[in-house]
């Protein structure tokens, strides 16, 4: 069972500023939760940046060759015939539907990643630090496992600009 | 991040985060209005009147329509194209602008997103009811027939209607989705019993860790810059129906911009419509300003303008190109037997939304109220009118004939109508009608707070009233910056 | 007792017979069934395992879906135990046969029912060609208002007792002395009025009165004032340079239509024009605008009451030309005096090869005409006396006479055979009424119709298909009619009746029989008839042909100026505000096929108005009665009234108003009764013949009744979809007015002539064969024979008068009418008629835009369709240029919403089984009968021998009478449409929009009588211009009245 010492914080610009003297005072910061993206919180608790780019264009790519041999197998090569005089490998037609598949391919593609590799799956029970979080509290959360001097902590975190601070079990 | 003092603020009043979360959440967490019920039980009864009229149409066939042999599409196709052009606005304004940074969408783009949704779905009911054989439609799909493999025709612009208008209904489900998942958070976090149950699954376990964020900022990125191209991709793909036809009035290569134009145009008209209601009913005064008000007024300007281009130019090439079915078509449409039809348009279309010109009547909310029912009626019209004026009198005189609406026309249109705002009323009420974090968001910087606490550190004051936007008043000389939003 | 038989026993038990077994005997079952252990409490509680629960789902869900597959429907089919001769399943017979109107026609049947009538080549007055009532006489055999029995007082009932009633009242008449009449219409059976003749020796108070509505007697008349003849003499229309109609709608409705239109097109088909040289002018003068009129070079809109004048003046011109004495004639309008002189002139030119006809039921007109006629020479050229026609002697003075004696009941018995005088005769209600005072009063129409309703015994007799008959249209010329189908009810042949009420024992068919093989065929034999004397030999063919003895020329000996008299004074009386016109309908004629749904939804070659009569208005008229198309006006004579709708006829003589017979019928059945209203009663005697005019009022009445049309807009606005020019034009150059800046030096090898147009894509290859065809405008009559064939071969259903005015009519081919203003009378008009039907293009506008590729190309230039993968979005009628695709926008089939003949077993008879019946929400369209195509392919393969040009027609080719459509393989330079398609007049309908139609038109020539103003280059700019403002104009005028938009 892991246990945590939660700070809450009412102002971005007073976590940033708690997160850095907490870090100069050496704390493993377990995790931050926040309200609204606040920028310049990634670099500080050093999160790299999100490579769903490269998923969203890989993705892209497969979309469109699967649309564009879907549409050479079925009219080109499967059963190839005289529809208004047109060419049988009508390549122009083919565009409209190559872009739509790969859009389909790209947003899906990344859009689930996103969900996996943020664990965000319907009905997954989240590790909720505070349930003001998500309201109006800039909420920072330091482990308390291998923690030897929770008191020390606690001081800490108050002088960081914490307005309150708690202890939190998570069970799971 | 740091913005102008000298920007319209985007948040008025003077909300703390918390009070975003209740302003955003009560009508949620409340009790459904009396006007809610009001707006529900009239948008219920048109969806029954479209569950009759399209229910009769379906069994006993399409010539409950008013359509012959000579106009194949008239209402169906006109209200179809009508919806899909509806629901371009709200992918658009939270991809384009997004891209473009105009942070005056974050309070607007959650509904209009949804309505984008809705509008979709009503396009969609119309793929099915216009069918002479609505149960077979899953047949549009390239599927294996039974007999072996007879596949679709990828030549045939309906197909790719088929795959358009899906991909940009799923896509802009999903960007609507992702936007939402921290709102739908902060409901559960503040609900209790089952709504905490429900809420919890539809949140996905949202935390709003750090790490989360960056991703969802991320995926908000490129979803926008795949949806962007996407967005303008559909009304193409829908103005091909016409365009790769052979008719006169269809067959113009000018039809891509031009609907997509359009669709702009009567997408905006309607965000403000909804918008207008939504913020009188749910109180969002401080976040659907009138700044975003006057601002989608004037691109419902501009794209108008554009609109108005495209009629002229059809006109001029009917003459300039010389073939004569071309030339008596849109001679036809101005003085024909339909030139009711035309001129509503035009008027609607392309000298109401000229009076945008005019601060005064941009910012008025009766008026632009008016102005945008005017243009989804004026949209409406175009559409009438490029289908059914360019069916109606073709290449061979003897088969010229006139479309008379039946009670079922008129019925499932009247629906369709039932079933959007049916679908919005569930959805204001159950869901945040506004992003809530990205409202948050707005508040550190381009809030009228902000700019005050920014005005103090200079040793000036910062007042601020709707009309005039923000004025700072330096110690000694005053300086007027108001309306100046780039 | 029971010891008798032996005892076996099943088993020793029953042999020592145990209490076991004693006991097990009374019990159902061997061993315990475990019901007890089931039902007691214990089992009651116990949960039922997991896998029990699936097996028990699994079985379930399985046997529900089962039952759920099981919807087969039951189809109850008798096999042929012993197959018939000749009877293929699926395989159609043909049989040679011949419609009550005298001609041939092959009867084509499948499992023994006829489901389509086609011409048969062998015949000689139609050639091969049918018209649109001869197509359509078939669904009157599967007509569901026929009657099914016999009935005798409002009730059934059997034949024995009315033959005893009949044979015991004929008898009783004979002794009081009272008279039995037979009324019938024209009987051109030569075995029938053998019979008759019997009959009347048998009965000898019997007499024959023929009684017909539209009546002809007037020619007879006349012609035995002037020759001593009285017959209806012959015509040779293809032998006339130049034919001048005095309002006889010779191509439609006019004695004897399809004969006429073979013979009158000959003279101006490609064959004439273009091999050699010439063509027949034809000048037309009437009142209202009939089809005929709609064909001619000449047209001069005069009113009733100036026919005759015309006719005076047209003679005094002749007679001027050939020295003989002129005659007082009344005043004419100058355009029309002109045009007069001016066609005096062409037919004085064509002595000996000029003709004039005349449908003016006037003996003194008629007079007029046979003097213009023998001072033209045209007896023993273009008239034949001495081979007269046999039909058409109804005698309209005898029926008034025997109307009187029916009211003197001097008349004991009548029987009515093809007449309906309670509808059609003038003076119905008199005619009833005089009726009453019959004894016996016998009808055999096949249905309770007007007169039927009135008798006390009803006798229907044999639909023409199901018995045997024989008709001689004229001198030599003899057919047989042969049953294809056993009687569908307790029906019994006229003759067969009559045959039984002679107590004579011989069957119809052998007297037909006898009577042939001892007086026509031995002389057919010695005539050298390929039928020979052999009756079998002779059915196969269908029709024997005896020498005909050569016309002789005869001169006029009737005085001109007493008819020149009579003439003036009839034509005072004739004078009111307005004139009436009554006319004949090329579908519905004289009302007697009412009932036919094909007939009444058949648009009128010229008005396109289908299920109506209406009072045809020219625009000026209109307008000075201010009144619009389709308000409702009261047409009123003293006598009678009826309320109409309007229907602005541009070209309809000023101060005229034209009402159509045939309509109004109460008794016919379902389709129509109450279709449209009864104008008979306007019919009045004028010396000794019924005139077809009358002075009348039209008064507005202020309701609108919108008549159902299938084409509502009538100027080609100026395009080039129809193209035309006259005779001297197009001997100057034949692509005038054709092929602008047309230039055969400049081909390059393998271009076609008439589609220099280029692909973006390359073509696909063209292998085998491609079928495609060639239409010609000039010879088209617009009579909509093939409309009918092609409803009737495809299984097009029929919609009626409400889808009608919705614009949704199935009708795969159209025939597009468009008027423009005759240059030189501005009251004239000029008319088009250009056949359209699916173009088979090989640049498909509507295959491209079928999202499920239900529409396609087929390897040999087809544009098919596939019903059953169709959806229907309508995207390919939209895109379809030529607007030819029809959707279904019900069902049509079994929908009693639709209640004409696909809706009951007995009209579903007349289905072909070669075409699928369509479902609702599916787009159909021409195929070219594909499945004529198939089994035309299939015949060639089992005879294993190359397709034949001909081998394949579709419907519309082989049934026009005017040989305008031919339908062959393009890519087979030997095939007539191939040849044709070479021709400087063909040209491609939007053929600038690179569709590359399979149909080619070719271009109307008009014989006019000068050319027009502008010389040479009819088709330069001026001309276009000129016409597109003429007709700009013109739409101004009339779009108001005509309701346009």
């Amino acid at each position: 069972m892991n246990k945590y010492a939660v700070a809450l914080y009412d102002d971005e610009d007073v976590l940033k500023s708690g997160i850095g003297r907490l870090q100069s005072a050496g704390v493993q910061i377990y995790n931050v939760y926040t309200p609204y993206p606040v920028h310049g919180l990634e670099k500080l608790v050093g999160v790299r940046r999100s490579r769903l780019d490269i998923v969203a264009f890989c993705f892209g790519c497969l979309g469109v060759s699967c649309a564009f041999l879907m549409m050479w197998y079925m009219i080109t090569y499967d059963w190839p015939m005289n529809i208004g005089g047109k060419p049988n490998f009508p390549i122009i037609s083919f565009i409209p539907i190559c872009f739509e598949m790969t859009v389909l391919f790209a947003s899906y593609g990344m859009g689930l990643t996103f969900f996996l590799v943020n664990r965000n799956i319907p009905g997954s029970t989240p590790r909720i630090m505070d349930e003001r979080a998500t309201d109006d509290r800039f909420v920072v959360a330091v482990s308390l496992n291998e923690e030897k001097d929770p008191e020390a902590l606690n001081t800490l975190l108050r002088d960081s600009g914490a307005v309150e601070i708690k202890q939190k079990e998570a069970t799971y | 991040m740091h913005e102008s003092i000298i920007r319209t603020p985007l948040v008025t009043g003077n909300p703390s985060l918390h009070d975003i979360t209740e302003d955003i959440s009560r009508p949620v967490e409340a009790k459904p209005t009396k006007a809610w019920w009001i707006g529900f039980i009239l948008s219920f009864l048109g969806l029954c009147l479209w569950l009759y009229s399209a229910g009769y149409t379906m069994t006993v066939g399409i010539g409950a329509w008013g359509l012959n042999k000579t106009i194949g599409w008239a209402w169906d196709i006109t209200t179809f194209v009508w919806w899909v052009g509806i629901g371009h606005a709200g992918t658009l304004i939270s991809a384009i602008l997004l891209l473009f940074r105009q942070n005056w969408r974050n309070s607007i783009n959650r509904s209009a997103e949804a309505m984008t949704l809705f509008a979709v779905i009503c396009a969609i009911t119309y793929i099915f009811t216009h069918m002479g054989r609505p149960w077979l439609f899953y047949w549009a799909l390239p599927l294996p027939n039974q007999y072996g493999s007879l596949w679709v025709n990828f030549n045939s612009p309906l197909v790719w209607d088929v795959f358009a208008i899906s991909t940009y209904f799923s896509v802009s489900l999903l960007f609507w989705y992702i936007g939402l998942l921290p709102d739908i958070a902060t409901i559960r976090d503040r609900a209790k019993g089952v709504a905490k149950k429900v809420y919890g699954f539809l949140s996905f376990g949202w935390t709003g860790s750090a790490r989360s964020w960056v991703r969802f900022e991320a995926v908000s990125l490129i979803l926008s810059g795949l949806a962007t191209p996407l967005v303008l991709s559909v009304h193409t793909v829908v103005s091909m129906d016409f365009a790769t036809s052979l008719l006169p009035g269809w067959h113009a290569t000018l039809f891509p911009p031009y609907f997509v134009a359009g669709a702009i145009f009567s997408g905006f008209a309607m965000v403000q419509t909804l918008l207008l209601i939504a913020r009188k009913a749910m109180k969002l005064e401080n976040y659907i300003t009138l700044y975003h008000i006057e601002l989608m007024n004037i691109i419902i300007m501009v794209t108008g303008s554009i609109v108005g281009c495209a009629y002229l130019t059809e006109l001029f090439i009917a003459w300039y190109s010389g073939v004569e079915y071309e030339q008596y078509l849109f001679l036809n449409r101005v003085s024909g037997p339909y030139w009711w039809a035309y001129w509503i348009m035009m008027t609607c279309n392309v000298i109401s939304p000229q009076l945008m010109w005019f601060k005064k009547l941009r910012t008025s909310l009766a008026f632009t109220f008016f102005i945008s029912i005017v243009v989804n009626i004026g949209m409406w019209f175009e559409r009438f009118v490029i289908i059914v004026t360019s069916l109606h009198r073709d290449f061979i005189p003897s088969s010229w004939a006139m479309f008379h609406p039946t009670f079922y026309d008129v019925g499932v249109f009247i629906g369709s109508i039932g079933v959007f705002f049916t679908l919005f009323m569930l959805f204001i009420k159950f869901l945040p009608g506004v992003a809530m974090a990205e409202v948050k968001l707005l508040l550190k910087s381009s809030s009228v707070a902000a700019k005050k606490r920014l005005a103090a550190k200079e040793g000036k004051t910062y007042e601020f009233s709707p009309e005039t936007g923000g004025v700072v008043i330096a110690a000694t000389t005053t300086v007027r910056k108001g309306e100046n939003h780039e | 007792m029971e010891k008798l038989t032996k005892k076996y026993w099943k088993g020793f038990e029953e042999l020592y017979n145990t209490p076991e077994y004693q006991e097990s005997k009374q019990r159902e079952f061997a061993e315990d069934l475990p019901v007890e252990a089931l039902m007691d409490e214990v089992n009651k509680n116990t949960v039922t395992p997991r896998r029990d629960f699936l097996k028990m789902i699994g079985f379930g869900v399985g046997t529900a879906t089962l039952a759920a597959c099981n919807r087969i429907p039951v189809h109850k089919s008798v096999p042929y135990l012993v197959k018939p001769e000749g009877i293929t399943p699926g395989i159609p017979n043909y049989y040679a046969s011949a419609l009550p109107e005298g001609y041939g026609i092959l009867v084509k049947t499948h499992e023994g029912r006829p489901i389509k009538i086609e011409g048969n080549p062998a015949c000689p007055v139609a050639k091969g060609g049918v018209d649109a009532v001869g197509h359509a006489s078939l669904l009157t055999l599967y007509d569901n208002g026929r009657l099914k029995g016999p009935r005798m007082n409002e009730e059934d009932a059997s034949w024995a007792e009315i033959d005893k009633v009949v044979t015991s009242q004929l008898n009783a008449l004979s002794s009081e002395g009272k008279k039995a009449v037979i009324v019938s219409s024209t009987i051109i059976s030569p075995s029938t009025n053998a019979l008759i003749g019997q009959f009347i020796q048998r009965y000898p108070n019997t007499e024959h009165i023929v009684y017909e509505p539209v009546s002809h007697s007037s020619i007879i008349k006349a012609n035995q004032n002037s020759f001593g003849k009285a017959v209806l003499p012959s015509y040779r229309f293809d032998k006339a340079s130049v034919i001048v109609s005095l309002s006889a709608d010779f191509l439609g409705t006019w004695l004897s239509p399809v004969e006429f239109s073979k013979q009158y097109i000959s003279g101006r088909d490609v064959k004439s024009i273009r091999e050699e040289g010439k063509m027949s002018r034809h000048i037309h003068i009437e009142s209202g605008l009939t089809m005929t009129g709609s064909k001619a070079d000449v047209r001069i809109p005069v009113k009733p009451s100036q026919q005759g004048i015309a006719a005076l003046a047209l003679y005094n011109e002749v007679a001027r030309k050939a020295g003989a004495a002129t005659v007082q004639a009344g005043e004419l309008p100058e355009a029309a005096s002109r045009k007069i002189s001016e066609a005096a002139t062409s037919l004085w030119e064509a002595k000996g090869n000029a003709l004039m006809v005349c449908g003016v039921n006037d003996v003194a007109v008629q007079g007029v005409v046979n003097a213009i006629n023998s001072l033209l020479g045209s007896y023993g050229n273009t008239i034949d006396l001495d081979n007269p026609l046999f039909s058409h002697q109804g005698d309209e003075t005898a029926f008034a006479e025997l109307v009187d004696r029916m009211a003197g009941r001097e008349i004991g018995a009548a029987f009515f055979y093809g007449a309906n005088p309670a509808y059609d005769y003038p003076e119905a209600a008199k005619f009833t009424e005089a009726l009453k005072n019959v004894r016996m009063k016998v009808s055999f129409a096949d249905r309770v119709d007007e007169t039927a309703a009135h008798c006390n015994i009803q006798v229907p007799d044999h639909n023409s298909f199901e018995g045997w008959n024989d008709y001689q249209p004229g001198p030599g010329v003899y057919y047989v009619a042969q049953p294809t189908i056993n009687p569908l009810f307790n029906t019994r042949q006229m003759q067969q009746s009559l045959l039984t009420w002679l107590q004579d024992s011989e069957e119809w068919h052998d007297y037909i029989r006898n009577y042939w093989e001892s007086n026509i065929l031995p002389s057919a034999g010695e005539g050298g008839s390929d039928a020979g004397h052999n009756w079998t030999l002779f059915l196969r063919k269908g029709v024997a042909v005896l020498p005909a003895t050569a016309g002789q020329s005869y001169t006029d000996m009737a005085d001109v100026a007493a008819s020149a008299r009579a003439i003036t004074a009839a034509a005072g009386s004739l004078q009111g505000d307005f004139e009436l016109v009554l006319y004949e309908k090329p579908a519905l004629r004289d009302g007697r096929h009412a009932n036919n749904p094909w007939l009444q939804e058949l648009p009128d070659p010229v008005s396109k108005v289908t299920w109506d009569n209406y009072a045809a208005l020219s625009p000026q008229t209109a307008l000075e009665l201010g009144v619009k198309q389709w308000d409702v006006v009261e047409v009123k004579t003293e006598a009678y009234a009826i309320t109409l709708p309007v229907l602005i006829q541009p070209g309809q003589a000023l101060g005229t108003v034209a009402v159509a017979l045939g309509y109004g019928r109460t008794h016919c059945g379902k389709a129509g009764n109450n279709v449209g209203k009864n104008a008979y009663p306007f019919v009045n005697l004028s010396n000794g013949a019924f005139r077809y005019a009358a002075p009348v009022s039209v008064t507005p009445t202020g309701d609108i009744y919108e008549l159902a049309q299938t084409q509502m807009h009538h100027s080609v606005e100026g395009r080039d979809t129809v193209r035309e020019t006259t005779f001297a034009e197009y001997s100057r150059d034949n692509n005038a007015g054709s092929n602008p800046n047309h230039n055969h030096d400049k081909l390059k090898e393998g271009e076609d002539p008439n589609n220099p147009y280029y692909s973006l894509w390359d073509e696909h290859a063209k292998p085998g064969h491609h079928w495609g065809m060639a239409i010609d405008l000039n010879s088209c009559t617009g009579c909509g024979a093939c409309v009918v064939s092609c409803s009737m071969e495809n299984n097009v259903p029929v919609v009626g008068k409400d889808e009608v005015r919705r614009r949704r009519e199935m009708h795969w081919i159209r025939i597009d009418r468009y008027y423009a203003v005759d240059e030189e009378d501005p009251d004239n008009i000029e008319v088009v008629h250009q056949p359209m039907l699916c173009q088979q293009c090989d640049h498909a506008p509507c295959e491209t835009v079928c999202p499920v590729l239900a529409t396609m190309h087929s390897s040999d230039g087809l544009n098919m369709q596939a019903y059953n993968r169709c959806f229907g979005t309508r995207y390919c009628a939209n895109n379809c240029p030529f607007k030819v695709r029809r959707f279904n926008w019900f069902n049509y089939a079994n929908n009693d919403e639709f209640d004409y003949y696909m809706n009951n077993d007995l009209g579903k008879l007349a289905l072909n089984p070669d075409v699928v019946v369509r479902s609702r929400g599916v787009m159909e369209k021409c195929t070219f009968c594909v499945q004529r195509i198939q089994a035309g392919k299939l015949e060639a393969k089992m005879e294993n021998r190359p397709l034949q040009d001909g081998d394949i027609e579709t419907a519309c080719s082989s049934s026009c009478p005017a040989n305008a459509i031919t339908f062959g393989d393009i890519n087979d330079p030997e095939s007539r449409v191939s040849k044709l398609l070479k021709d400087d007049r063909v040209y491609y309908a939007l053929a600038e929009y690179n569709v590359q139609p399979g149909i080619g038109y070719m271009t109307l020539v008009r014989n006019k009588v000068k050319p027009a103003a502008h010389d040479g280059e009819s088709h330069d700019h001026g001309h276009e211009q000129e016409r597109k403002e003429h007709n700009q104009h013109q739409e101004n005028i009339y779009k108001d009245l005509l309701r346009l938009g």
